[in-house]
């Protein structure tokens, strides 16, 4: 058993990561806003807790904070992803469709660039010997796994909420959620801000893990992957990003001993979901429900 | 009794299409008033302009001695002025009580994290909402389907869906975009009265689109009749009725006139 948890924690782990990525696209669709912005956030948060572990002015505050430096690198990360959600949704959320998720990827694009050239963040090399709390990397399960458990309660409850039935108007119908009433603009910005704050909290989890933070993290094939958890699983139902993340994060692996040719059988497993299951796999329970 | 809606001088031009053109009338309190025309005449264009889905080219929208004409949807929605949707646009995957839910919490401007957490006001604003829209679709007839998706309704049932959402908004003009579209005369009689009633429990004022003559001039003590965009005729329905404008709009002009 210990020795499947030393294999497979990385493993575990990442399925943790992802899913928690996959639910940070879900909160926009929810009002039926397909945004890849998530990713930006994750590096943008990866990059706080980086320069908060590492940089040498604020090595006071974390000796005095010892371990409470994390959730204070947490809580950071949530505030500049807010706030940046806020700045970027207003503008963007006024496109749709496709305008929005092409204008989602462009902001991680420059991102990407600003990174690449600012001083704080090392470039091209980024930022090296980020503190690990945890020797083994099951460990940080403790950290992925209460978010995850919080995310899905405030889900539970949002869905539930009046918000929530807001949300999904515009997701139904948009001119009709406006023509009753409902702001469209400010709850697409509400919904797209909360995914935002996630992915900035998942990414300053993620750069203690990873130990280093560069320009790799925030890549358009890892929008385009996030995308895929989402796709798979099932977008109009938050266990769908769970499932597809868990799928595509295992596969690979699981896959393993066919080895060069396991890629081409990952590519077909994709093909055959998008084609057989539209709605994804979580698509799968709900017609039984209704 | 005063207008409650006042439309000016109205225009929507759609590139070098006049859909609607110089269009004028008044909405008298409590009245139920009648637009009628053929198909193409602007008659779901007017209303798209009034309730700001469309913005006018040119004239004026007044709404409780406001004008509305430069506002956003929502803004006049939660003003009171409500519609339905001639081609019924319900918020399909969501039940038959949360449709009409949502303008409740549209109205009550739902809090994220009061609703999230359950805070005291938000779990008394959600028992209201939740009250009120049971209430209004009971009161269409669709007591039994509270939990039925919206898009797996009949389509009459859809239809009187709509109107409970509209209701939900509490306004004080609603506007019916064809509500008889596909009923056949018994049910047609069954929503003039279900009209009636709706207008006199809510002290609404009822502005509606039809096509089907008998019941317009059974239900509204005004009409106004449009044909290609133009305001033909207006004033009550008998002596609209008579009018060789109406006449030649319905039914064309004799070969030897």
């Amino acid at each position: 058993m210990e020795d499947l948890l030393a294999r497979y924690g990385f493993l575990i782990v990442t399925i943790l990561q992802q899913a928690l990525l996959g639910l940070s696209l879900y909160f926009p669709l929810m009002t039926g806003q397909l945004s890849l912005a998530s990713i930006g956030f994750y590096s943008l948060g990866g990059y706080v807790a980086a320069v908060m572990g590492t940089h040498p002015a604020l090595a006071p505050l974390r000796e005095a904070l010892g371990f409470s430096m994390y959730p204070l690198e947490w809580l950071v990360a949530l505030l500049a992803s807010s706030i940046l959600g806020v700045v970027l949704g207003y503008p963007a959320l006024r496109l749709r469709g496709i305008y929005l998720a092409l204008a989602t990827i462009a902001f991680v694009q420059i991102l990407g660039v600003l990174a690449l050239n600012m001083p704080i963040t090392g470039g091209a090399i980024g930022i090296f010997d980020i503190p690990q709390p945890f020797e083994s990397r099951l460990a940080y399960a403790w950290f992925f796994g209460p978010l995850l458990a919080l995310t899905l309660f405030f889900l539970w409850r949002l869905e539930r909420s009046g918000t929530g039935r807001l949300f999904f108007s515009i997701r139904e119908n948009e001119l009709a959620a406006g023509a009753m009433g409902v702001n469209v603009t400010a709850r697409k910005v509400q919904a797209f801000v909360i995914g935002c704050a996630l992915a900035g909290v998942v990414g300053a989890m993620s750069a203690p893990l990873l130990n280093t933070w560069n320009t790799r993290q925030g890549t358009f094939d890892a929008a385009v992957a996030c995308l895929a958890y989402v796709l798979i699983g099932g977008a109009r139902s938050k266990w769908g990003a769970l499932l597809g993340a868990a799928l595509l994060v295992s596969l690979p692996e699981l896959l393993r001993p066919l080895k060069d040719s396991r890629m081409i059988l990952d590519g077909l497993v994709l093909v055959l979901v998008c084609v057989y299951m539209p709605r994804g796999i979580a698509g799968l329970f709900d017609r039984r429900r209704a | 009794m005063s207008a409650i809606l006042a439309v000016e001088s109205l225009s929507k031009a759609f590139g070098g299409l006049m859909a609607v053109t110089d269009v004028s009338f008044e909405v008298r309190e409590g009245e139920i008033f009648g637009l009628i025309g053929p198909n193409g005449a602007g008659k779901t264009t007017l209303f798209n302009m009034l309730t700001g889905l469309a913005k006018p080219t040119a004239g004026t929208v007044h709404f409780l001695g406001q004008d509305i004409s430069g506002k956003a949807p929502a803004a006049i929605a939660l003003m009171g002025l409500a519609r339905t949707f001639q081609n019924i646009r319900l918020f399909g995957g969501m039940s038959v009580l949360d449709n009409v839910r949502v303008p409740r919490h549209a109205l009550d401007g739902a809090s994220l994290w009061g609703g999230v957490f359950g805070s005291a006001s938000s779990r008394r604003r959600e028992r209201e909402a939740l009250a009120q829209a049971r209430a209004l679709v009971e009161l269409v007839g669709l007591g039994g389907r509270m939990d039925t998706p919206a898009a797996s309704l009949p389509y009459g049932d859809r239809r009187r869906l709509e109107i409970a959402r509209a209701l939900a908004l509490s306004p004080k003009v609603l506007l019916l975009d064809e509500p008889a579209a596909g009923m056949n005369h018994a049910e047609k009689q069954d929503l003039s009265r279900f009209i009636r009633d709706i207008r006199d429990r809510f002290g609404l004022t009822v502005l509606l689109i039809e096509h089907n003559v008998p019941m317009v001039m059974g239900l509204c003590r005004s009409v106004a009749v449009l044909n290609f965009g133009q305001l033909i005729a207006k004033g009550e329905p008998e002596a609209v009725q008579a009018d060789p404008a109406v006449i030649e709009a319905y039914l064309g002009v004799a070969a030897d006139a």
